[in-house]
């Protein structure tokens, strides 16, 4: 048990390029900035942050306590709250005290989307959980105005702790695992007549377009999406299996060997984009697809992202 | 070496742990959201429909239930699942708030064979006038709030009978700011959804015959 606990910790203070979390906090920043940006759109943060007594629709009695501490649901305290949250976004965004940044911007973001409890979406708890690991990361260490002012370069080499990368992988995995076994309504599962989706596209709440007209004569592909997005879903934990095959190449194996052969991460991230890609087209889901995808670069280190940058820079194309 | 460059590497090992099974224990599936595992929910026609087609899948394997046995099952099931869930997740309740850990995943657990819309009408020369449908381009007042993602994720809670008296308090709030001097009328439209087999058709207004939720208010 002890030597378990050893390489634990030996594992955990693993070093590597600092361009997989940079990648994460651009895009992380990204979605901070649209968050902020969807619920400022129309003062719609009037009718769901302030409480009744100051222009909202619902009495706010549980507020969080920072709202609570700056003086309540209040259009003096709302408002220079969700700016200072989008300037955090673009402070991680530019890669500018970028854990401090990371940081506030949770607090206050956390803060917010918990003032009204009822209009939260998976998006949030998404986004504030990928803020607060990357308040742990040195993810401004390239790609970023602190590695230019520190080392006049935009891209420096900068090794910088993995953990925090492995760590948003797993949490991309539960996500998408504990949405697939949540899915067990009869219209998901195999074996029944997998009509999820064809339902889903006809609910007005959620849809982007009417499709009532098309939906039938389109079953079959409505089918394969309600097939293919419970699979994905539901399999994701083989995607922690098949990076410990690939993180453990010297051992013998049929499985490893294929995961060395055909990496799983590219078919993961494929399927994974074109689905929330799909998704985004036909639902509206405010900036889900874009903060989720956001974990995606975490499932590359960042030497291999660095080496396929360094492949691009020395693309024959543009040599002389 | 120092004391802290030997205790940190330990530390942060505790608390990546701490971390990994905090999310995998907020991540636990359950069948049922805790908010809607009532008596009332379960005698729902939405609910009774899913036992239906769980009544009518393990018929096909060979395992006779009717729908109330389905439903009594699924009661026990659920209600043990959540359980457990809450005994795992109660010790970092405090973490998942604060901290911004929250992993609560239950996205589309179950599609419905019924549809809702929000609907608002004003009253208007003895009549109702519908000045908001939901998706409807023509009937547009307010949507630049009621069709943000936000509002509607609230829409849909209230549309299931979740949180009636912030429900009343969304009522009143429209009644207070929609146009025209007579009574306000809010609610929702329900129409059955295009089964898989039906041919496509457009739905109009015509078409919805049942309305839930429905209020009307004297305008303030």
């Amino acid at each position: 048990m002890k030597q378990l606990w050893f390489r634990w910790v030996r594992l955990l203070e693993t070093v590597e390029p600092a361009e997989s979390l940079a990648l994460c906090r651009i895009m992380a920043g990204i979605g901070l900035m649209a968050s902020v940006s969807f619920a400022w759109h129309h003062e719609t943060w009037r009718l769901l942050w302030l409480d009744a007594a100051e222009g909202g629709y619902r009495t706010l009695a549980e507020l969080p306590w920072l709202i609570r501490l700056a003086g309540g649901a209040r259009p003096g305290v709302v408002p220079p709250m969700m700016v200072l949250a989008g300037l955090c976004g673009l402070a991680l965004l530019l890669g500018w005290r970028a854990r401090w940044s990371a940081a506030v911007g949770l607090v206050l973001f956390n803060s917010l989307i918990r003032i009204n409890p009822h209009d939260g979406s998976a998006y949030d708890s998404l986004l504030t959980n990928q803020l607060f690991l990357l308040a742990w990361a040195h993810s401004a260490g390239t790609w970023s105005l602190e590695a230019r002012l520190r080392h006049g370069s935009w891209g420096p080499l900068t090794l910088v702790p993995a953990w925090p990368r492995w760590v948003m992988i797993v949490q991309l995995v539960l996500c998408y695992a504990s949405t697939g076994m949540q899915k067990l309504g009869a219209t998901w599962l195999p074996g029944g007549e997998l009509s999820a989706v064809h339902y889903i596209l006809q609910d007005p709440f959620w849809r982007r377009f009417d499709l009532d007209l098309w939906l039938p004569g389109c079953l079959w592909l409505t089918r394969l999406a309600t097939a293919a997005t419970w699979w994905f879903e539901v399999l994701a934990p083989l995607l922690l299996v098949a990076l410990w095959l690939r993180a453990t190449p010297k051992r013998p194996g049929f499985w490893r060997a294929l995961c060395h052969r055909f990496d799983p991460r590219v078919a993961f991230a494929v399927f994974g984009i074109l689905f929330h890609l799909g998704l985004h087209l036909l639902m509206r889901i405010g900036p889900f697809s874009w903060i989720i995808v956001s974990y995606y670069p975490a499932l590359w280190a960042g030497s291999e992202i660095r080496g396929f940058c360094e492949l691009l820079e020395r693309n024959p194309k543009r040599s002389p | 070496m120092n004391a802290n460059a030997k205790v940190i590497p330990h530390l942060r090992g505790t608390l990546v742990a701490v971390h990994l099974v905090a999310i995998t224990a907020g991540s636990l599936p359950v069948l049922v959201d805790e908010r809607i595992l009532t008596p009332e929910t379960w005698k729902d026609p939405v609910a009774l429909q899913e036992f239906g087609r769980w009544s009518n899948g393990l018929a096909q394997i060979g395992i006779e239930r009717s729908v109330d046995e389905v439903g009594a099952m699924l009661w026990d099931v659920a209600s043990s699942v959540l359980r457990f869930q809450r005994t795992v997740q109660a010790p970092f309740q405090g973490y998942y708030q604060e901290a911004g850990t929250r992993q609560r995943w239950r996205m589309f657990p179950a599609s419905v064979e019924e549809t809702l819309r929000f609907r608002i009408d004003v009253e208007r020369n003895g009549g109702w006038e519908t000045i908001y449908r939901m998706g409807d381009p023509e009937r547009p007042w307010g949507r630049e709030h009621f069709d943000r993602d936000r509002v509607r994720a609230a829409l849909n809670l209230y549309a299931w009978g979740l949180y009636p008296e912030s429900y009343e308090q969304l009522v009143d709030w429209i009644a207070a700011r929609a146009p025209g001097e007579g009574k306000v009328r809010i609610g929702f439209e329900a129409l059955p959804a295009i089964a898989p087999g039906e041919a496509g058709r457009h739905r109009e207004a015509s078409d919805w015959p049942e309305q839930r939720l429905v209020r009307e208010r004297e305008r303030r």
